[in-house]
């Protein structure tokens, strides 16, 4: 008894996707791990030969500067900073801020990594979810007027960069029609008010928010609309959805758990990539609206040259990303029977 | 005798794609959009006047017959500009796309035909590569790796949008060399690369032209953003450069500057909508399913 | 066989399907009473219309086709339905309470993403307005006693657990589930290995004797209809040629096409040539004139070319549409 029900855990879906992503991040970080080591024009020398010569350190203080900022040693040979490093990120020590002299750059992580997770994961759900319903909208009314005009309409709206999307929203918003103070939405929350589960702070950072995620909205839905469409429309002839009208089902019925529920499974392969795509996208769109999340963060430390928090920021955008596609893929194996006894898709 | 049947081959699909582009309207209109592009960035780019040190006296001025999408906040023609940027734009574009193709399909070809540890060698680095997001990762390395060329940029875009195609190839290889026909061709004396080039390659055609534009659509995507962001300044006359100068000197916040921002605006949107409908039509063409529609 | 009542009666049916490249005329003035309590086969090639007529009586017809003219009467409480005339949502009500379909695609015929008993509760909940749960689930068990499944392990199972025959048996015993006074069944065996079928056949028999349910079975194989039914109605280019008892159509044949029919099976017990029916399928959006069987008939006449043989009962129940005995 006891035994059948730890190969049940074992080799049950959630946990072999859960080792493959685990798999996936040691991959990440041995990645990030070599970018930074060995790249030509290696941060770290650079690093040690700008405090030689500018602040006129000798070089052994140099290296114990390095040392502690990067948390990689460099006299060690390069399995033992390897290991160190990893060992250390186990710990939480992401190194230390090479320009903010000394401030973790963990604590800076977790300072503007949840205002990204906030805005992307909303615009995620958001996106798909009204994705997906017109989507099946747009299948069952194929063939008419505004089938046509809404697949055009999403084909170009995908075509379009998503910063793009966010200047055009402050060019015409705010500068030609003068709809909305964009001046006054900088950051992720006013600097008036003072943050706390009060509903002025949650109003007012909605109201910071919702250009982002608007932006985001706008660039992701045409996929979803138009993936949503295609496979409703395949899946509308298949053998079920008519056996399912001969047994007289109502038809909302079957729009939802036989169409629906069935033309839903194909687009989660196209999850994966959105979620890559929105978490990378953050880095631009912060940027137009200066939203102080973790994307703005890490165009701030690549144009101050700060490589530790660079690699620390880039490393958990990737991880991110890992563990939001672990999510959907845990969600797939809940919507589709198929999958869940073998672990594989 | 091969030859012959290699070139009747191609030719017909070369046939069928022009009878099937007369007729779709849509992809007809891409194709027009990525040629003029084309012209735009080969002839037009010599052909126009370019002063790049502008003139004070005509800062922002709204559209003229001398200037026919106004001017920028130094003066400058914004329309020479869009013409100046053009061919870098199609050149990371296609260039990228191109090396993208080319990597997929030897990657994709190898995993199929060879299996067994090369596959899942092959594989297991394109769903790597698939997870890391792709902007932070070339800011990040914009900002580790001095480069100066717009071929290095092109390579460094393709080495990451390989894995979508190469899966797609690799798919194609595995399920028609389990095919009847190639035991036959085997038979009958066909060495492996007849095979592939008189069965395997026109199956694949479909999925390679129409990922060439998706490659090169997310070339433009990447090399614009990048120029947006300020991390590619080698770049030239880049649509992207453009926002980038726009935002930078506050042309974003200014009313009077619209044409400066909607024209690169505009051309980058023309052209992934062009290229957008090309591959729809592309689409269509080599998959008949769709057509009946 | 008794005077039996009439359950279903087919009058003057024509459907039509709309091609790009024209008009087809799948059925064309079909004419038949199916009795109660009676198992009819309809027997016929492919093309002959056989399944149009059962999408038509359960109006599951695709969006391309019509019922131009006809009725299809079922006998109800108090009267007769006529089944063409049926808004969408009364038709909705009648399907599968009164009138169910087994069709061949029991592969693919349940939900994926729903457990076999999920699928008995919901086609309950879609007719009743109140309706008990276990009670549903007891007569489910039931159902699927009495097609020699295992009533646990089905009802808890998704459907890619089950075997292509056994999916066939659960949905035979779903369609049993709201005691319908009349099953279509379209090719019930055609989709399964030798095995499978013979245990459906088996099911089928057995069922037809505790069930009181009507049932229509179309084939193309006179085998299974030799079989299971009590009559035997046969179908060539949308029309009903010749309808019989079995022993009838079998011993006593009278259509040119329901003896080349016979001629066409091999026999088991003595050795008998096979004889393939000449020519091809007709075209149906432009059928041959007169009898549509002419071009391909050993038999055939002037009268044949010029005009359709009109139907006419030979003998009591025994109708046949065919110029060699419309002449008596």
């Amino acid at each position: 008894m006891k035994s059948y029900s730890l190969a049940k855990i074992f080799l049950s879906y959630p946990f072999i996707r859960g080792l493959r992503a685990i798999a996936v991040v040691f991959a990440s970080i041995t990645f990030t791990f070599f970018i930074i080591r060995l790249m030509p024009g290696n941060p770290i020398d650079v690093y040690i030969n700008t405090l030689i010569s500018t602040y006129g350190l000798s070089y052994q203080d140099a290296k114990a500067q390095a040392l502690a900022l990067f948390s990689i040693n460099l006299d060690e040979p390069l399995y033992i900073q390897y290991i160190t490093y990893i060992s250390n990120l186990f710990k939480g020590d992401l190194g230390r801020s090479i320009v903010s002299v000394g401030t973790p750059v963990a604590k800076i992580i977790a300072d503007f990594l949840p205002w990204t997770v906030f805005t992307v994961s909303t615009a995620l759900l958001i996106s798909f979810s009204l994705g997906i319903v017109v989507g099946m909208f747009m299948a069952y009314r194929r063939g008419g007027y505004l089938d046509s005009i809404l697949t055009t309409l999403f084909s170009i709206l995908s075509s379009v960069p998503n910063f793009i999307v966010g200047i055009l929203l402050i060019v015409f918003l705010g500068v030609q029609w003068k709809l909305v103070p964009f001046d006054m939405l900088r950051g992720s929350y006013s600097p008036y008010i003072k943050p706390g589960l009060t509903v002025d702070f949650i109003l007012d950072v909605l109201k910071h928010a919702i250009f982002p995620i608007t932006t985001y909205v706008i660039t992701t839905i045409g996929i979803w609309t138009l993936s949503m469409r295609g496979s409703t429309i395949s899946y509308l002839g298949e053998d079920y959805v008519f056996m399912a009208r001969a047994r007289g089902l109502p038809e909302r019925r079957i729009a939802i758990t036989y169409v629906g529920r069935n033309a839903i499974l194909p687009l989660f392969t196209s999850l994966t990539i959105s979620i890559g795509f929105i978490f990378g996208g953050s880095v631009l769109i912060e940027s137009v609206f200066v939203y102080r999340g973790i994307g703005l963060r890490l165009l701030e430390a690549i144009n101050s040259r700060d490589y530790t928090v660079m690699q620390g920021i880039f490393l958990i955008i990737t991880i991110a990303v890992i563990a939001a596609n672990y999510i959907a893929d845990l969600l797939y194996s809940v919507l589709d029977p198929r999958v869940r006894a073998g672990g594989r898709r | 005798m091969i030859g012959g049947r290699v070139s009747q081959r191609y030719s017909k699909a070369l046939r069928n794609t022009l009878r099937i582009l007369s007729r779709d309207r849509a992809g007809l209109v891409g194709l027009i959009i990525v040629l003029f592009f084309i012209s735009l960035g080969t002839i037009g780019a010599m052909v126009v006047n370019y002063d790049p040190k502008g003139n004070p006296e005509e800062i922002y001025m709204p559209p003229s017959l001398k200037h026919p999408l106004g001017t920028d906040f130094q003066g400058r023609d914004v329309l020479a500009q869009i013409i100046y940027g053009t061919p870098s734009v199609l050149q990371v574009a296609f260039l990228a796309g191109a090396l993208t193709t080319l990597i997929a399909v030897l990657a994709g070809f190898a995993a199929g035909f060879l299996g067994g540890r090369v596959d899942a060698t092959i594989m297991g680095i394109a769903d790597f590569i698939l997870t890391i997001p792709q902007i932070p990762l070339f800011a990040v390395l914009s900002a580790l790796i001095r480069f100066s060329d717009v071929s290095f940029l092109a390579i460094l875009i393709a080495s990451v949008s390989w894995p979508p195609l190469a899966r797609a190839i690799r798919s194609q290889v595995l399920s028609i060399k389990e095919k009847e026909f190639i035991e036959v061709s085997r038979i009958l004396g066909f060495n492996v690369s007849e095979i592939v080039f008189i069965e395997i390659m026109p199956n694949i055609m479909p999925y390679i032209a129409v990922n060439l534009v998706f490659a090169s659509m997310n070339a433009i995507y990447a090399q614009v953003s990048l120029a947006y962001l300020g991390l590619v300044p080698f770049i030239g006359e880049n649509w992207g450069i453009m926002l980038n100068r726009a935002w930078t000197f506050g042309a974003i916040f200014y009313e009077k500057s619209l044409f400066y921002i909607m024209a690169p605006i505009a051309a980058i949107v023309i052209l992934q909508t062009g290229l957008i409908l090309l591959s729809r039509a592309m689409e269509a063409i080599f998959n008949p399913r769709i057509r009946a529609e | 066989m008794t005077m039996a009542n009439t359950l279903l009666s087919i009058k003057g049916l024509e459907v039509v399907y709309i091609a790009p490249k024209g008009v087809v005329k799948a059925l064309r003035d079909i004419n038949l009473e199916i009795y109660e309590g009676e198992t009819l086969s309809i027997v016929g090639e492919s093309g002959s219309g056989k399944t149009t007529l059962l999408l038509s009586i359960m109006r599951l017809l695709p969006p391309n086709s019509r019922i131009i003219k006809g009725s299809i009467a079922l006998k109800a409480e108090n009267g007769w339905i006529d089944l063409t005339g049926l808004d969408e949502n009364s038709m909705r009500r009648v399907r599968w309470s009164k009138v169910a379909l087994v069709s061949q695609a029991a592969m693919n015929a349940f939900n994926p993403v729903l457990r076999i008993k999920d699928h008995f509760i919901e086609t309950a909940r879609a007719h009743m307005d109140k309706f008990d749960r276990e009670l549903i689930l007891r007569e489910a068990r039931e159902l699927l006693k009495l097609v020699m499944l295992e009533p646990e392990r089905v009802l808890n199972s998704y459907p890619h657990q089950l075997s292509g025959g056994m999916k066939q048996r659960t949905l035979i015993a779903l369609s049993l589930l709201l005691k319908p006074k009349l099953i279509l069944m379209d090719e019930p065996t055609s989709a399964l290995d030798v095995v499978s079928q013979k245990i459906i056949l088996g099911v089928l028999r057995d069922l037809k004797g505790k069930i009181g349910s009507t049932i229509i079975l179309v084939t193309h194989d006179l085998g299974i209809a030799a079989e299971i039914a009590d009559r035997i109605a046969i179908m060539y280019a949308g029309k009903v040629v010749e309808v019989g008892s079995v022993d009838k159509i079998f011993y006593e044949p009278l259509h040119p096409y329901t003896k080349a029919l016979l001629r066409a099976v091999p026999r088991v017990r003595f050795f008998s040539e096979i004889e393939a029916i000449p020519g091809e399928p007709p075209d149906l959006i432009n059928p041959p004139s007169g009898c549509s069987f002419h071009p391909r008939c050993p038999l055939s006449m002037e009268i044949c070319k010029r005009e359709e043989p009109p139907m006419i009962e030979i003998e009591p129940r025994r109708p046949v549409a065919c110029w060699l005995h419309a002449k008596r």
